[in-house]
Protein backbone atom coordinates (compact mmCIF):
# COMPACT_ATOMS: atom_id res chain seq x y z
CA UNK A 1 0.00 0.00 0.00
CA UNK A 2 1.83 3.11 -1.19
CA UNK A 3 1.91 6.01 1.77
CA UNK A 4 -0.97 8.21 0.02
CA UNK A 5 -3.59 5.23 0.53
CA UNK A 6 -1.90 4.86 3.94
CA UNK A 7 -3.08 8.23 4.52
CA UNK A 8 -6.54 8.62 3.21
CA UNK A 9 -7.05 5.42 5.66
CA UNK A 10 -5.46 7.59 8.30
CA UNK A 11 -7.63 10.21 7.93
CA UNK A 12 -10.86 8.13 7.28
CA UNK A 13 -10.10 5.98 10.13
CA UNK A 14 -9.45 9.11 12.67
CA UNK A 15 -13.22 10.37 11.62
CA UNK A 16 -14.60 7.02 12.02
CA UNK A 17 -13.02 7.13 15.37
CA UNK A 18 -14.23 10.54 16.05
CA UNK A 19 -17.71 9.76 15.17
CA UNK A 20 -17.96 6.97 17.32
CA UNK A 21 -16.20 8.94 20.36
CA UNK A 22 -19.14 11.36 20.02
CA UNK A 23 -21.61 8.67 19.49
CA UNK A 24 -20.68 7.36 22.89
CA UNK A 25 -20.47 10.31 24.25
CA UNK A 26 -24.38 11.65 23.65
CA UNK A 27 -25.70 7.94 24.60
CA UNK A 28 -23.77 8.54 27.95
CA UNK A 29 -25.28 11.94 28.24
CA UNK A 30 -28.57 10.47 27.60
CA UNK A 31 -28.02 8.43 30.75
CA UNK A 32 -26.91 11.15 32.91
CA UNK A 33 -30.22 12.38 34.51
CA UNK A 34 -28.21 13.81 37.95
CA UNK A 35 -24.97 13.50 39.48
CA UNK A 36 -24.66 12.53 42.77
CA UNK A 37 -24.88 16.04 44.44
CA UNK A 38 -28.63 16.44 42.40
CA UNK A 39 -29.16 12.93 44.10
CA UNK A 40 -28.27 13.83 47.68
CA UNK A 41 -30.21 17.07 47.39
CA UNK A 42 -33.22 15.60 45.71
CA UNK A 43 -33.25 13.39 49.04
CA UNK A 44 -32.10 16.26 51.73
CA UNK A 45 -28.79 16.13 52.23
CA UNK A 46 -27.44 18.99 53.16
CA UNK A 47 -23.32 20.13 53.79
CA UNK A 48 -21.73 18.55 56.61
CA UNK A 49 -20.39 21.85 58.98
CA UNK A 50 -17.15 21.78 59.70
CA UNK A 51 -16.45 23.85 63.39
CA UNK A 52 -13.26 26.02 63.69
CA UNK A 53 -11.72 23.41 65.90
CA UNK A 54 -12.88 20.22 64.35
CA UNK A 55 -10.08 19.20 62.10
CA UNK A 56 -6.82 20.07 63.23
CA UNK A 57 -2.76 20.48 62.57
CA UNK A 58 -1.42 18.10 65.28
CA UNK A 59 1.79 17.59 63.97
CA UNK A 60 3.95 19.12 61.71
CA UNK A 61 6.95 16.28 60.88
CA UNK A 62 10.23 18.87 60.32
CA UNK A 63 13.09 17.36 58.63
CA UNK A 64 13.30 16.98 54.86
CA UNK A 65 15.59 19.91 53.73
CA UNK A 66 13.48 19.85 49.92
CA UNK A 67 9.93 19.78 48.62
CA UNK A 68 8.14 16.65 49.52
CA UNK A 69 6.91 15.07 46.60
CA UNK A 70 5.27 11.88 48.02
CA UNK A 71 4.47 10.19 51.58
CA UNK A 72 2.46 6.68 52.21
CA UNK A 73 0.91 5.51 55.17
CA UNK A 74 1.54 2.03 56.88
CA UNK A 75 -1.22 -0.63 57.30
CA UNK A 76 -0.41 -0.23 61.23
CA UNK A 77 1.45 1.41 63.58
CA UNK A 78 0.85 5.02 61.92
CA UNK A 79 4.09 5.11 60.00
CA UNK A 80 4.58 7.18 57.40
CA UNK A 81 7.17 7.07 54.69
CA UNK A 82 7.72 10.66 52.94
CA UNK A 83 10.53 11.29 49.91
CA UNK A 84 11.62 14.38 48.98
CA UNK A 85 13.76 16.48 46.44
CA UNK A 86 16.64 16.32 49.06
CA UNK A 87 17.11 12.85 47.94
CA UNK A 88 16.29 11.32 51.13
CA UNK A 89 12.66 8.97 52.26
CA UNK A 90 12.35 9.39 56.05
CA UNK A 91 10.11 6.95 57.79
CA UNK A 92 8.43 9.01 60.62
CA UNK A 93 6.57 7.62 63.92
CA UNK A 94 3.50 9.65 63.58
CA UNK A 95 2.05 9.59 66.96
CA UNK A 96 5.09 11.05 68.16
CA UNK A 97 7.37 12.62 65.42
CA UNK A 98 10.36 10.75 65.52
CA UNK A 99 12.29 9.67 62.54
CA UNK A 100 12.84 6.22 62.63
CA UNK A 101 14.86 5.77 59.34
CA UNK A 102 16.67 8.52 56.77
CA UNK A 103 17.26 6.53 53.76
CA UNK A 104 19.91 8.55 51.10
CA UNK A 105 19.31 7.99 47.86
CA UNK A 106 20.85 6.95 44.97
CA UNK A 107 18.96 9.31 42.72
CA UNK A 108 18.23 12.25 44.31
CA UNK A 109 15.22 13.08 41.88
CA UNK A 110 12.75 10.70 43.80
CA UNK A 111 8.70 11.03 42.73
CA UNK A 112 6.77 8.69 44.22
CA UNK A 113 7.18 6.18 48.03
CA UNK A 114 5.19 3.72 49.14
CA UNK A 115 5.21 1.25 52.36
CA UNK A 116 5.10 -2.59 51.20
CA UNK A 117 1.76 -4.08 53.35
CA UNK A 118 3.76 -5.43 56.00
CA UNK A 119 5.51 -2.22 56.57
CA UNK A 120 8.91 -3.73 57.12
CA UNK A 121 9.92 -1.86 53.47
CA UNK A 122 9.76 0.84 51.29
CA UNK A 123 9.59 1.69 47.99
CA UNK A 124 10.85 4.89 45.85
CA UNK A 125 11.11 5.44 42.27
CA UNK A 126 11.92 8.87 39.71
CA UNK A 127 13.84 9.99 37.63
CA UNK A 128 16.11 7.13 37.42
CA UNK A 129 13.55 5.32 35.53
CA UNK A 130 13.86 2.52 38.43
CA UNK A 131 11.92 1.48 41.57
CA UNK A 132 14.07 0.73 44.56
CA UNK A 133 13.07 -1.60 47.63
CA UNK A 134 14.88 -1.09 50.69
CA UNK A 135 14.50 -3.50 53.69
CA UNK A 136 14.03 -1.34 57.20
CA UNK A 137 15.25 -3.81 59.27
CA UNK A 138 18.52 -4.25 57.18
CA UNK A 139 21.89 -3.43 58.68
CA UNK A 140 23.29 -0.24 57.63
CA UNK A 141 26.59 0.29 55.55
CA UNK A 142 29.37 1.77 56.23
CA UNK A 143 28.23 5.42 55.74
CA UNK A 144 25.38 4.32 58.01
CA UNK A 145 22.94 4.25 55.19
CA UNK A 146 20.36 1.20 54.62
CA UNK A 147 21.48 -0.96 51.11
CA UNK A 148 19.01 -1.12 48.56
CA UNK A 149 17.39 -4.63 49.08
CA UNK A 150 16.44 -4.97 45.18
CA UNK A 151 16.38 -2.68 42.01
CA UNK A 152 13.25 -3.05 39.59
CA UNK A 153 14.75 -2.00 36.30
CA UNK A 154 12.94 -1.69 32.89
CA UNK A 155 11.14 1.25 32.67
CA UNK A 156 12.15 3.94 29.93
CA UNK A 157 11.04 6.63 31.48
CA UNK A 158 10.82 8.56 34.76
CA UNK A 159 8.73 6.04 37.92
CA UNK A 160 6.04 8.82 38.59
CA UNK A 161 4.02 6.47 40.79
CA UNK A 162 4.45 3.06 43.02
CA UNK A 163 2.04 0.79 45.08
CA UNK A 164 2.48 -2.59 46.71
CA UNK A 165 -0.50 -5.00 45.85
CA UNK A 166 -2.86 -4.67 49.26
CA UNK A 167 -2.99 -8.37 49.81
CA UNK A 168 0.77 -9.23 48.30
CA UNK A 169 3.69 -8.54 49.91
CA UNK A 170 6.04 -9.57 46.57
CA UNK A 171 4.12 -7.21 44.30
CA UNK A 172 4.09 -3.86 43.42
CA UNK A 173 2.68 -1.73 40.67
CA UNK A 174 4.85 1.53 38.70
CA UNK A 175 3.89 3.95 36.42
CA UNK A 176 6.24 5.74 34.23
CA UNK A 177 6.78 8.50 31.86
CA UNK A 178 7.15 5.67 29.26
CA UNK A 179 3.58 5.57 28.88
CA UNK A 180 3.25 2.30 30.75
CA UNK A 181 2.10 0.01 33.93
CA UNK A 182 3.79 -2.42 35.22
CA UNK A 183 3.49 -5.52 37.71
CA UNK A 184 7.03 -6.29 39.40
CA UNK A 185 7.76 -9.20 41.58
CA UNK A 186 9.68 -7.78 44.04
CA UNK A 187 11.14 -10.85 45.19
CA UNK A 188 12.97 -11.46 41.83
CA UNK A 189 12.98 -8.16 40.72
CA UNK A 190 11.24 -9.17 37.38
CA UNK A 191 8.36 -7.92 35.26
CA UNK A 192 5.48 -9.64 35.58
CA UNK A 193 3.01 -7.45 32.98
CA UNK A 194 3.06 -4.18 31.17
CA UNK A 195 0.05 -2.17 30.34
CA UNK A 196 0.16 -0.05 27.63
CA UNK A 197 3.11 1.12 25.38
CA UNK A 198 2.88 -1.64 22.33
CA UNK A 199 -0.56 -2.32 22.47
CA UNK A 200 -3.51 -0.61 21.96
CA UNK A 201 -5.70 1.07 24.47
CA UNK A 202 -2.79 1.74 26.49
CA UNK A 203 -2.12 5.64 27.28
CA UNK A 204 -0.57 7.80 24.72
CA UNK A 205 1.42 9.77 26.98
CA UNK A 206 3.40 9.82 30.48
CA UNK A 207 1.43 7.52 33.11
CA UNK A 208 1.40 9.98 36.53
CA UNK A 209 -0.37 7.89 39.38
CA UNK A 210 -2.00 4.39 39.79
CA UNK A 211 -4.20 3.38 42.27
CA UNK A 212 -5.22 -0.36 43.54
CA UNK A 213 -8.37 -1.18 44.10
CA UNK A 214 -8.36 -2.44 47.98
CA UNK A 215 -11.41 -4.34 47.39
CA UNK A 216 -10.31 -6.14 44.38
CA UNK A 217 -6.42 -6.08 43.86
CA UNK A 218 -6.70 -7.86 40.44
CA UNK A 219 -7.86 -4.31 39.47
CA UNK A 220 -5.75 -0.59 39.40
CA UNK A 221 -6.68 2.06 37.61
CA UNK A 222 -4.11 4.61 36.06
CA UNK A 223 -4.09 8.27 35.38
CA UNK A 224 -2.34 10.03 32.68
CA UNK A 225 -1.34 13.42 30.84
CA UNK A 226 -3.24 12.38 28.07
CA UNK A 227 -6.20 12.98 30.38
CA UNK A 228 -7.87 10.22 30.76
CA UNK A 229 -8.07 7.83 33.44
CA UNK A 230 -7.75 3.80 32.70
CA UNK A 231 -8.77 0.40 34.16
CA UNK A 232 -6.86 -2.50 34.17
CA UNK A 233 -6.86 -6.21 35.13
CA UNK A 234 -3.45 -7.48 35.93
CA UNK A 235 -5.03 -10.88 34.52
CA UNK A 236 -5.33 -9.37 31.16
CA UNK A 237 -2.52 -6.71 30.20
CA UNK A 238 -3.24 -6.51 26.44
CA UNK A 239 -5.71 -4.21 26.72
CA UNK A 240 -7.44 -2.03 29.41
CA UNK A 241 -10.82 -2.42 30.59
CA UNK A 242 -11.99 0.49 30.45
CA UNK A 243 -11.15 4.25 29.52
CA UNK A 244 -12.32 7.00 31.34
CA UNK A 245 -12.84 10.43 29.41
CA UNK A 246 -14.02 13.93 31.20
CA UNK A 247 -10.91 15.79 31.86
CA UNK A 248 -9.34 18.44 30.40
CA UNK A 249 -6.07 18.10 31.37
CA UNK A 250 -3.28 15.99 32.73
CA UNK A 251 -5.02 13.12 35.37
CA UNK A 252 -2.48 13.95 38.21
CA UNK A 253 -4.08 11.52 40.84
CA UNK A 254 -6.73 8.54 41.07
CA UNK A 255 -7.44 7.01 44.17
CA UNK A 256 -10.35 4.29 44.60
CA UNK A 257 -13.48 5.30 46.31
CA UNK A 258 -14.14 3.06 49.82
CA UNK A 259 -16.80 0.73 48.21
CA UNK A 260 -14.08 -0.13 45.38
CA UNK A 261 -16.87 0.44 42.27
CA UNK A 262 -15.87 4.03 42.02
CA UNK A 263 -12.77 5.66 42.30
CA UNK A 264 -11.75 9.96 42.01
CA UNK A 265 -9.27 11.36 39.81
CA UNK A 266 -7.69 14.75 40.41
CA UNK A 267 -6.18 16.64 37.48
CA UNK A 268 -4.16 20.18 35.76
CA UNK A 269 -7.85 21.44 34.66
CA UNK A 270 -8.03 22.69 38.59
CA UNK A 271 -11.37 19.57 38.79
CA UNK A 272 -11.48 16.34 40.74
CA UNK A 273 -14.24 13.84 39.48
CA UNK A 274 -15.64 10.53 40.46
CA UNK A 275 -16.03 7.76 37.73
CA UNK A 276 -18.54 5.20 38.23
CA UNK A 277 -15.31 1.88 37.29
CA UNK A 278 -17.74 -0.86 36.01
CA UNK A 279 -20.04 1.75 34.02
CA UNK A 280 -17.55 4.55 32.67
CA UNK A 281 -20.03 7.50 34.18
CA UNK A 282 -18.82 10.39 35.22
CA UNK A 283 -20.55 11.27 38.85
CA UNK A 284 -19.64 13.97 39.99
CA UNK A 285 -17.36 16.87 39.20
CA UNK A 286 -15.94 18.88 42.37
CA UNK A 287 -15.10 22.00 40.72
CA UNK A 288 -14.95 25.55 42.11
CA UNK A 289 -15.75 28.89 40.43
CA UNK A 290 -12.59 30.84 39.34
CA UNK A 291 -11.67 33.98 37.49
CA UNK A 292 -11.75 33.58 33.25
CA UNK A 293 -7.77 33.15 33.06
CA UNK A 294 -7.37 29.12 32.72
CA UNK A 295 -3.98 30.02 34.49
CA UNK A 296 -5.65 31.13 37.71
CA UNK A 297 -7.11 27.56 38.02
CA UNK A 298 -4.85 25.80 40.18
CA UNK A 299 -4.29 22.31 39.50
CA UNK A 300 -5.37 18.90 41.92
CA UNK A 301 -2.24 17.55 42.70
CA UNK A 302 -3.53 14.82 45.07
CA UNK A 303 -6.65 13.71 46.38
CA UNK A 304 -8.04 11.00 49.28
CA UNK A 305 -11.40 9.96 50.47
CA UNK A 306 -12.02 9.47 53.91
CA UNK A 307 -12.90 6.00 55.38
CA UNK A 308 -16.62 6.40 54.38
CA UNK A 309 -16.15 8.11 51.17
CA UNK A 310 -18.14 11.22 52.54
CA UNK A 311 -14.86 13.78 52.41
CA UNK A 312 -12.94 13.83 49.48
CA UNK A 313 -9.86 15.54 50.44
CA UNK A 314 -7.74 17.38 47.33
CA UNK A 315 -4.81 19.11 47.65
CA UNK A 316 -3.61 22.13 44.94
CA UNK A 317 -0.92 23.77 43.65
CA UNK A 318 -1.51 27.06 45.37
CA UNK A 319 -1.42 25.89 48.92
CA UNK A 320 -5.45 24.67 49.30
CA UNK A 321 -6.22 21.48 50.82
CA UNK A 322 -10.09 21.66 50.09
CA UNK A 323 -12.41 19.13 52.35
CA UNK A 324 -14.85 18.48 49.63
CA UNK A 325 -18.34 16.91 50.67
CA UNK A 326 -18.78 13.83 48.27
CA UNK A 327 -22.08 14.26 48.73
CA UNK A 328 -22.99 17.71 48.04
CA UNK A 329 -20.07 18.90 46.09
CA UNK A 330 -19.24 21.39 48.49
CA UNK A 331 -16.38 22.30 49.65
CA UNK A 332 -16.71 22.00 53.71
CA UNK A 333 -13.60 23.07 55.18
CA UNK A 334 -9.62 24.42 53.55
CA UNK A 335 -7.01 23.06 55.80
CA UNK A 336 -5.06 26.11 53.97
CA UNK A 337 -6.96 28.39 55.56
CA UNK A 338 -6.63 26.79 59.21
CA UNK A 339 -3.80 27.57 61.68
CA UNK A 340 -0.36 26.05 61.10
CA UNK A 341 -1.16 25.05 57.90
CA UNK A 342 1.31 24.52 54.82
CA UNK A 343 3.39 27.15 53.21
CA UNK A 344 3.00 26.03 49.80
CA UNK A 345 2.28 23.66 47.02
CA UNK A 346 0.32 20.60 48.68
CA UNK A 347 2.10 18.06 46.61
CA UNK A 348 1.05 14.67 48.07
CA UNK A 349 -1.92 13.52 51.12
CA UNK A 350 -3.06 10.50 52.11
CA UNK A 351 -5.43 9.16 55.21
CA UNK A 352 -4.09 6.61 57.67
CA UNK A 353 -5.22 2.93 57.75
CA UNK A 354 -8.18 3.71 60.39
CA UNK A 355 -9.45 7.16 58.67
CA UNK A 356 -9.18 9.15 61.88
CA UNK A 357 -5.48 11.38 60.62
CA UNK A 358 -4.59 12.90 57.21
CA UNK A 359 -0.56 13.45 56.26
CA UNK A 360 -0.37 16.42 54.07
CA UNK A 361 3.03 17.04 52.10
CA UNK A 362 4.02 20.18 50.86
CA UNK A 363 6.66 22.00 48.76
CA UNK A 364 7.33 23.72 52.40
CA UNK A 365 9.44 21.14 53.08
CA UNK A 366 7.08 19.79 55.68
CA UNK A 367 4.55 17.07 56.39
CA UNK A 368 1.64 17.58 58.32
CA UNK A 369 -1.10 15.44 60.26
CA UNK A 370 -4.56 16.57 60.55
CA UNK A 371 -7.45 14.83 62.86
CA UNK A 372 -10.38 15.74 64.52
CA UNK A 373 -10.50 18.19 67.32
CA UNK A 374 -12.51 15.83 69.50
CA UNK A 375 -15.30 18.12 69.89
CA UNK A 376 -19.14 16.60 68.89
CA UNK A 377 -21.71 18.86 68.61
CA UNK A 378 -25.06 18.04 70.03
CA UNK A 379 -27.78 20.14 69.00
CA UNK B 1 41.38 23.99 -34.00
CA UNK B 2 37.84 25.15 -34.74
CA UNK B 3 36.64 21.83 -33.61
CA UNK B 4 38.42 22.14 -30.39
CA UNK B 5 37.21 25.78 -29.70
CA UNK B 6 33.87 24.62 -30.44
CA UNK B 7 34.19 21.97 -28.37
CA UNK B 8 35.92 23.96 -25.85
CA UNK B 9 32.33 26.59 -26.19
CA UNK B 10 30.11 23.18 -25.24
CA UNK B 11 32.44 22.29 -21.66
CA UNK B 12 30.31 20.23 -19.64
CA UNK B 13 29.04 22.36 -17.09
CA UNK B 14 30.65 23.03 -13.50
CA UNK B 15 30.41 20.31 -10.87
CA UNK B 16 27.41 21.23 -8.96
CA UNK B 17 26.63 19.66 -5.39
CA UNK B 18 24.00 17.13 -6.33
CA UNK B 19 21.18 16.18 -3.63
CA UNK B 20 21.39 13.19 -2.20
CA UNK B 21 18.77 10.67 -3.19
CA UNK B 22 15.16 10.26 -2.02
CA UNK B 23 15.46 7.21 0.32
CA UNK B 24 12.42 5.85 1.26
CA UNK B 25 10.69 7.02 4.23
CA UNK B 26 9.82 4.03 5.83
CA UNK B 27 9.52 4.92 9.68
CA UNK B 28 6.98 7.67 8.63
CA UNK B 29 5.57 4.51 6.34
CA UNK B 30 5.76 2.25 9.29
CA UNK B 31 4.52 4.92 11.86
CA UNK B 32 1.49 5.39 9.77
CA UNK B 33 0.45 1.74 9.01
CA UNK B 34 0.70 1.26 13.11
CA UNK B 35 -1.51 4.25 13.60
CA UNK B 36 -4.12 2.85 10.96
CA UNK B 37 -3.69 -0.39 12.52
CA UNK B 38 -4.11 1.20 16.34
CA UNK B 39 -7.13 3.36 14.81
CA UNK B 40 -8.52 0.10 13.48
CA UNK B 41 -8.54 -1.65 16.66
CA UNK B 42 -10.40 1.31 18.39
CA UNK B 43 -13.30 1.39 15.97
CA UNK B 44 -13.64 -2.26 16.68
CA UNK B 45 -13.30 -1.45 20.75
CA UNK B 46 -15.45 1.66 20.59
CA UNK B 47 -18.21 0.08 18.18
CA UNK B 48 -18.29 -3.58 19.41
CA UNK B 49 -17.72 -3.11 23.26
CA UNK B 50 -18.12 0.73 24.27
CA UNK B 51 -21.50 0.90 22.66
CA UNK B 52 -23.15 -2.56 23.61
CA UNK B 53 -21.94 -2.55 27.32
CA UNK B 54 -24.31 1.05 27.28
CA UNK B 55 -27.30 -1.18 26.11
CA UNK B 56 -29.05 -1.74 29.46
CA UNK B 57 -27.50 0.54 31.67
CA UNK B 58 -29.20 2.25 34.22
CA UNK B 59 -29.34 6.08 34.19
CA UNK B 60 -26.49 7.65 36.59
CA UNK B 61 -28.67 7.85 39.50
CA UNK B 62 -29.18 4.16 40.53
CA UNK B 63 -25.14 4.27 40.93
CA UNK B 64 -25.88 7.69 42.87
CA UNK B 65 -27.96 5.69 44.87
CA UNK B 66 -25.01 3.39 45.91
CA UNK B 67 -22.93 6.34 46.88
CA UNK B 68 -25.49 7.80 48.81
CA UNK B 69 -26.22 4.64 50.63
CA UNK B 70 -22.74 3.55 51.03
CA UNK B 71 -21.53 6.75 52.40
CA UNK B 72 -24.50 6.63 55.09
CA UNK B 73 -23.90 3.38 56.13
CA UNK B 74 -20.27 3.79 57.45
CA UNK B 75 -19.06 6.06 60.44
CA UNK B 76 -16.43 8.22 59.68
CA UNK B 77 -13.74 9.47 62.45
CA UNK B 78 -13.54 13.03 60.28
CA UNK B 79 -16.60 13.68 60.02
CA UNK B 80 -18.27 15.88 62.84
CA UNK B 81 -21.52 14.36 64.31
CA UNK B 82 -24.78 16.39 65.31
CA UNK B 83 -27.42 14.50 66.34
CA UNK B 84 -30.61 16.33 67.58
CA UNK B 85 -31.09 16.18 71.49
CA UNK B 86 -34.78 15.20 72.02
CA UNK B 87 -37.04 18.10 72.91
CA UNK B 88 -37.65 17.08 76.29
CA UNK B 89 -34.56 17.54 76.67
CA UNK B 90 -34.14 21.36 75.62
CA UNK B 91 -36.73 22.30 77.95
CA UNK B 92 -34.54 20.44 80.86
CA UNK B 93 -31.09 22.32 79.74
CA UNK B 94 -33.42 25.85 79.60
CA UNK B 95 -35.05 25.41 82.73
CA UNK B 96 -31.90 24.52 84.91
CA UNK B 97 -30.08 27.59 82.67
CA UNK B 98 -32.64 29.82 83.67
CA UNK B 99 -32.34 28.35 87.57
CA UNK B 100 -28.90 28.81 87.62
CA UNK B 101 -29.05 25.55 89.13
CA UNK B 102 -25.27 24.09 90.08
CA UNK B 103 -26.22 20.00 90.07
CA UNK B 104 -23.97 18.39 88.00
CA UNK B 105 -26.11 15.17 88.13
CA UNK B 106 -29.11 16.74 86.95
CA UNK B 107 -27.17 18.45 84.31
CA UNK B 108 -25.80 15.23 82.76
CA UNK B 109 -29.26 13.94 83.61
CA UNK B 110 -30.26 14.64 79.86
CA UNK B 111 -29.59 11.31 78.20
CA UNK B 112 -25.66 12.26 78.70
CA UNK B 113 -23.72 9.02 77.99
CA UNK B 114 -21.04 10.20 79.49
CA UNK B 115 -20.16 8.05 82.49
CA UNK B 116 -17.71 10.71 84.29
CA UNK B 117 -19.36 13.88 85.34
CA UNK B 118 -17.46 16.99 86.42
CA UNK B 119 -18.05 17.56 90.46
CA UNK B 120 -18.63 20.87 89.15
CA UNK B 121 -20.89 22.06 86.21
CA UNK B 122 -23.23 25.02 85.90
CA UNK B 123 -25.67 24.53 82.70
CA UNK B 124 -25.07 27.87 81.83
CA UNK B 125 -21.76 26.97 80.33
CA UNK B 126 -22.39 24.06 78.89
CA UNK B 127 -19.19 23.67 77.50
CA UNK B 128 -17.46 22.42 80.95
CA UNK B 129 -20.28 19.88 80.84
CA UNK B 130 -18.93 16.50 80.12
CA UNK B 131 -21.94 15.77 78.29
CA UNK B 132 -19.93 17.73 75.53
CA UNK B 133 -17.63 14.33 75.19
CA UNK B 134 -18.93 11.14 75.16
CA UNK B 135 -16.49 9.62 76.27
CA UNK B 136 -14.31 11.47 78.42
CA UNK B 137 -11.96 9.25 80.34
CA UNK B 138 -9.36 11.42 81.36
CA UNK B 139 -7.75 10.07 84.43
CA UNK B 140 -6.98 13.76 86.01
CA UNK B 141 -10.36 15.07 87.44
CA UNK B 142 -8.96 18.42 86.83
CA UNK B 143 -8.07 18.53 83.41
CA UNK B 144 -10.44 21.34 82.99
CA UNK B 145 -7.50 23.53 83.81
CA UNK B 146 -5.73 25.72 81.18
CA UNK B 147 -2.63 23.64 81.18
CA UNK B 148 -4.26 20.36 79.70
CA UNK B 149 -4.93 19.92 76.13
CA UNK B 150 -7.13 17.53 76.45
CA UNK B 151 -10.04 18.02 73.72
CA UNK B 152 -12.62 16.92 75.91
CA UNK B 153 -11.76 19.68 78.19
CA UNK B 154 -13.38 22.64 76.69
CA UNK B 155 -10.23 25.14 78.04
CA UNK B 156 -7.81 23.34 76.56
CA UNK B 157 -4.97 25.12 76.28
CA UNK B 158 -4.30 26.20 72.45
CA UNK B 159 -0.38 26.77 73.21
CA UNK B 160 0.47 23.39 72.59
CA UNK B 161 -0.81 22.17 69.17
CA UNK B 162 1.65 19.75 68.78
CA UNK B 163 -0.12 17.89 71.49
CA UNK B 164 -1.43 14.47 70.35
CA UNK B 165 -4.66 15.01 72.66
CA UNK B 166 -5.83 16.70 69.65
CA UNK B 167 -5.92 12.96 67.79
CA UNK B 168 -7.93 10.73 67.72
CA UNK B 169 -5.24 7.44 67.46
CA UNK B 170 -6.03 6.62 70.74
CA UNK B 171 -7.11 3.11 71.45
CA UNK B 172 -6.79 -0.10 73.57
CA UNK B 173 -4.09 -1.39 71.34
CA UNK B 174 -1.93 1.66 71.47
CA UNK B 175 0.48 1.78 74.13
CA UNK B 176 2.73 4.64 73.56
CA UNK B 177 1.94 8.36 75.13
CA UNK B 178 3.54 11.27 73.76
CA UNK B 179 4.82 13.96 75.48
CA UNK B 180 3.86 17.98 74.98
CA UNK B 181 7.19 19.63 75.37
CA UNK B 182 5.08 23.17 75.54
CA UNK B 183 2.37 21.82 78.57
CA UNK B 184 5.31 19.45 79.79
CA UNK B 185 3.37 17.04 80.85
CA UNK B 186 2.33 13.46 79.69
CA UNK B 187 -0.44 14.09 77.40
CA UNK B 188 -3.50 11.47 77.65
CA UNK B 189 -4.51 10.12 73.94
CA UNK B 190 -8.04 10.95 73.48
CA UNK B 191 -10.96 8.34 73.38
CA UNK B 192 -10.42 5.96 70.19
CA UNK B 193 -13.99 6.16 67.63
CA UNK B 194 -13.12 2.95 67.52
CA UNK B 195 -14.71 2.07 71.07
Amino acid sequence: MSVAELKERHIAATATVNALRERLKQRRQALLDTDVAGYARSHGKTAICFGSTDLVCCRTLQGHTGKVYSLDWTLERNRIVSASQDGRLIVWNALTSQKTHAIKLHCAWVMTCAFAPNGQSVACGGLDSACSIFNLNSQVDRDGNIPISRILTGHKGYVSSCQFVPDQETRLITSSGDQTCVLWDVTTGQRISVFGGEFPSGHTTDVLSVSINSSNSNMFVSGSCDATARLWDTRIASRAVRTYHGHEGDVNAVKFFPDGQRFGTGSNDGTCRLFDMRTGHQLQIYSQQHGNNDNDVPIATSIAFSISGRLLFAGYSNGDCYAWDTLVAEVVLNLGSLQNSHEGRISCLGLSADGSALCTGSWDKNLKIWAFGGHRRVI
Amino acid sequence: MEAAAAAGSEAPPPPAPRSPPGYPDLCGRHRLQVEVQILNWEIGFLGQEELESLEGLQSVSGYCKEVNEYVGSHADPLVPLTKKRRKSCRIWRWLWAKLCFNMSWICCFCGCPCPQRRPICTCRHVKNCCCRCRHCGCPNKNCWKASCCRPCCSLRSLSCPECSCGCVWSCSKFTETCSCLKCSSTCCMSRCLCE
